[in-house]
């Protein structure tokens, strides 16, 4: 006997020589190395510049009352607004999901819809109807609408697929409804919380553009006008690395919270629908504060915007000034979407197909950019531009580049999710067929992949598209975007004007909103 | 006519040795199946035959080419071998035609009749051509992905467990659908499985595959009434193995004369039993196939034979099996035996042993070199 339990004991050897990675072809490894260099160019940077200005000068630079006084800006700020946003995110998905609310589909699109409105066109609603807003409270009630959908879909997403069988188990072992949400629902919840709170902050440590309108200091705005006054200063690019430092401790809070545990079913068959909460005499007040929360994040914008647009087209329409920047937005939008998805496209492939530790390392540094502020990756830019590249500085060609680097994680899901449909076992059926490679290539895989490249493409198009921070650092002079339009009309509290174009970011933001809440994938919005 | 060859092959990943010198021949409109455990290297095997990995070392010849030899490879797409893989791999992109007809050249990729006559011998319907994929059931793909292997008419059909993916009912069925079309155009074919009644109902030769070598490569009949080993006789089948001293040659030799085994007998806890013709004397292991065991009713003073209690059964409808402990020394013993008048538990009955025994040596050999 000892023999038979001998040969089934050995297994796994079958199993995984069918998905065995083939080694990477060297032409591939060199272009995914070059594309994972070129993501963790603005790290570098941040690095670089620790070292060069190291010892006393640095610790002047760091250790001032200017930079404890944006630490703590910057810090209260993003907690309390990101702590908002998860009790708004999840609030809310928990009535759309698991509760009775009248209409709740229609409440669950329109939760979502926030995110088309860019937070510093949020801030210019807001402030072009009183200046109330600035300061500190002010920025934490904005930023927290224009971001808590980052919390609501991840969770609503993840309430749907809950398995409504550990409510069960857990009400069966005595557990009351409350003690059921705490312990069951919760920790349950906890990767998609802590994905979408981590995603906030870090959009919060990135952003700009409303944070300046809203008149108050962080970081990002403090490091913007260092840059304005001495480009290239140490100034600025100390803080750049103060603020890259706060990222990265970010995403190991995030780690740490995520621990160990499963979070998907275990255990085979499908889960049954889960149960509904009753909302009862309760259900007014919670339409009320749906319908509230939605004025608030939406209504008020979106309301100040049509007004603006009324206000301003009653006045001269700079028709002209209008396409020539959406020309220029759409023509870098373009530009960047082929681009990125070209570059990760070798890394993807190398992961998707020829997968080892090297691969895994390149593809998991393409991913740094996502926590890395667009005014780093500018000023990393700029800092290589003018000591390495000068006929690139303040080019089109290094705006795009700078995209890239920002949009490279985004690209990566898209084409990662494309690749993974077509399965190695379908080039094998090709070749097998009498096809060669590259004939395989053509008549299997990239049909197959086409359509997801596509969809990464068109997100980062429209998100070049209504990009601000990044553009301002690094777009050639006299180059204007719808952004920067809006930017530069609200800086000079030429609201009216800036209308058109914010009218128009809004419109293009739809289809990238309706893309990613489509794509399941919530948590990698950049 | 030899169509495939396999001579030493020998492959290894990383640390792990997979296949350690594999020596297979198919003849020409032969169906050979290996047959082996998860984890024991026949996928890899097949791999190797199809050109989607390289050997370490050994031949490989497809109809007398010689498709690799040290170093030296043909790729996949001159190799002329179709491959079914375990969920079909039909190219989601593409019809039930479009996938059928995508291995032959760009003109033939029209005629109709040809997407028509391959559907039909795989048992489907015409009006399928035009579905997709995604539309089809599990089995439908496999039949699909079959019809795709043999349009090119491939000198090999080599087929990766293609029914393990399938439900019970619907694997028996597509299983016979799948063997009427390679039976009806005497294709050469390799089957890998797991699947012991799959392999040896469908096969003409079935090889063991253990631990990256084969065991014991016979026809189906031949592995199950004489196995190489005792790991090979559990494998393929359900086995009582027992103790047993060989002595030597006791069977009278008018017996012998008259047709019966001039073998030796063996004593055991069933009595003494006949031994099929082996170089063994003294203790060894004795492999008795359940079925072989005879159960007569304790009452039945004309019968001689081991007493032994029922203590349970298991109904299957076509058969049963029944547990049972040897009234001396009791050692548990299976039997199988018709579903018709099974004893209850808690009878005693005599038990009798219905033709030859197989012996093995008593030391476990080595199941690892």
């Amino acid at each position: 006997m000892q023999i038979v339990r001998g040969i089934q004991d050995r297994g796994d050897i079958d199993a995984p020589a069918r998905f065995r990675p083939r080694r990477a072809p060297a032409r591939l490894v060199v272009l995914a190395c070059l594309v994972a260099l070129l993501a963790l160019l603005p790290l570098f940077f941040v690095i670089g510049q620790a070292v060069h200005v190291a010892g006393g000068e640095l610790y002047d630079l760091v250790f001032r009352p200017r930079v404890a006084e944006l630490l703590a800006n910057t810090v209260r700020m993003v907690v309390v607004s990101t702590l908002l946003c998860g009790a708004l995110g999840t609030g809310a998905a928990w009535l759309v999901e698991r509760t009775d609310l009248p209409g709740r589909r229609v409440w669950a699109a329109l939760l979502a819809a926030p995110l088309a409105v860019p937070a510093f066109v949020n801030s210019y609603g807001w402030v072009s109807i009183t200046p109330a807003v600035e300061g500190y409270l002010g920025a934490v009630l904005i930023v927290s609408l224009s971001y808590f959908p980052l919390v609501f879909l991840p969770v609503a997403a993840a309430l749907r697929g809950m398995d409504p069988a550990l409510e069960e188990a857990a009400r069966a072992l005595g557990h009351g409804p409350w003690r059921t949400f705490f312990r069951a629902v919760l920790p349950q919840l906890r990767p998609a919380l802590g994905g979408g709170m981590l995603i906030v902050a870090l959009h919060e440590l990135a952003e700009f553009g409303a944070f300046s309108m809203l008149r108050f200091e962080t970081f990002t705005t403090a490091i913007y006008s260092e840059y304005q006054s001495s480009f290239d200063g140490p100034a600025a690019n100390s803080l750049a690395a103060i603020l890259v430092v706060l990222c990265l401790l970010l995403l190991l809070a995030e780690l740490r919270l995520r621990g160990r545990g499963r979070f998907s079913r275990v255990g085979s068959g499908s889960a049954r629908p889960a149960h509904q909460a009753r909302l009862g005499k309760a259900a007014p007040l919670a339409v009320a504060s749906v319908v509230l929360l939605l004025i608030l994040a939406l209504g008020v914008p979106l309301g100040s915007l049509t007004r603006w647009l009324l206000i301003g087209t009653s006045a001269a329409f700079p028709l002209g000034d209008l396409v020539s920047a959406t020309a220029t937005s759409l023509g870098l939008g373009l530009a960047a979407a082929v681009v990125t998805t070209l570059l990760a496209l070798p890394v993807a492939l190398l992961v998707e197909r020829h997968r080892s530790r090297l691969a895994v390392v390149l593809e998991r540094s393409t991913y740094i950019a996502h926590a890395l502020p667009g005014i780093v990756i500018a000023l990393a830019l700029v800092f290589v531009a003018i000591h390495f590249l000068r006929p690139l500085y303040q080019s089109a060609p290094l705006l795009v580049l700078g995209y890239t680097i920002l949009f490279l994680p985004m690209a990566m899901v898209g084409v990662r999710s494309a690749l993974a449909q077509a399965a190695p076992a379908l080039t094998d059926a090709a070749r097998v067929l009498g096809n060669g490679p590259l004939t395989a290539l053509r008549r299997v895989t990239l049909p197959i992949i086409a359509p997801g490249l596509g969809a990464a493409g068109a997100l980062v198009f429209l998100m070049v598209a209504t990009e601000l921070t990044t553009t301002l650092l690094l777009a050639p002079i006299g180059t204007h975007t719808l952004a920067t339009e809006v930017w530069s009309a609200t800086g000079s509290l030429s609201y009216a004007a800036a209308a058109p174009y914010a009218a128009l970011m809004v419109f293009i933001s739809i289809p990238a909103v309706y893309l990613l809440t489509r794509s399941g994938r919530k948590a990698e919005i950049v | 006519m030899t169509a495939l060859r396999l001579d030493a092959v020998t492959k290894s990943f990383a640390r792990a040795r997979v296949l350690r010198g594999i020596d297979l021949t198919v003849p020409e409109g032969g169906f050979t199946a290996i047959l082996g455990p998860s984890g024991c290297g026949k996928t890899t095997l097949l791999r190797l035959i199809a050109g989607f990995e390289n050997p370490d070392s050994g031949r490989i010849a497809i109809d007398g080419v010689t498709v690799f030899e040290a170093r030296h490879a043909i790729p996949p797409e001159r190799r002329r071998v179709g491959y079914v893989a375990q969920e079909g791999a039909l190219f989601p992109h593409l019809t039930v035609a479009d996938n059928i007809t995508f291995g032959l050249p760009r003109r033939e990729r029209r005629v109709r009749h040809r997407v028509a006559e391959l559907l039909e011998l795989v048992g489907m319907r015409e009006s399928y051509a035009d579905r997709f994929p995604h539309q089809l059931s599990g089995g439908e793909q496999q039949r699909v992905a079959l019809a795709r292997a043999m349009a090119p008419n491939p000198s090999v059909v080599l087929l990766d467990e293609p029914f393990s993916a399938l439900d019970a009912g619907l694997r028996v069925e597509t299983r016979l659908a799948v063997a009427d079309a390679l039976t009806a155009t005497a294709t050469t074919t390799v089957l890998v499985t797991h699947d012991q009644a799959e392999a040896l109902s469908m096969a003409r030769q079935v090889a063991i595959m253990r631990d990256g070598s084969l065991a014991q490569a016979a026809s189906p009949t031949e592995l199950y009434d004489a196995p190489a080993d005792i790991g090979v006789a559990v494998f393929v089948g359900e086995a009582v193995v027992l103790p047993g001293t060989i002595s030597a040659s006791t069977v009278p030799d008018d017996q012998a004369a008259a047709g019966m085994s001039r073998g030796k007998t063996a004593e055991s806890a069933l009595g003494r039993l006949r031994v099929r013709a082996t170089d063994l004397t003294g203790p060894a292991r004795l492999m008795i196939r359940p079925e072989q065991i005879v159960i007569h009713p304790g009452s039945d003073a004309t019968a001689s034979g081991v007493s032994a209690r029922v203590e349970g059964f298991a109904f299957y409808g076509h058969d049963a099996t029944v547990e049972l402990r040897l009234a001396s020394g009791g050692t548990a013993i299976t039997c199988r035996c018709d579903g018709r008048n099974l004893p209850h538990p808690g009878d005693d009955v005599l038990l009798t042993v219905d033709g030859e025994v197989i012996a093995y040596p008593r030391a476990i050999p080595a199941a690892h070199p």
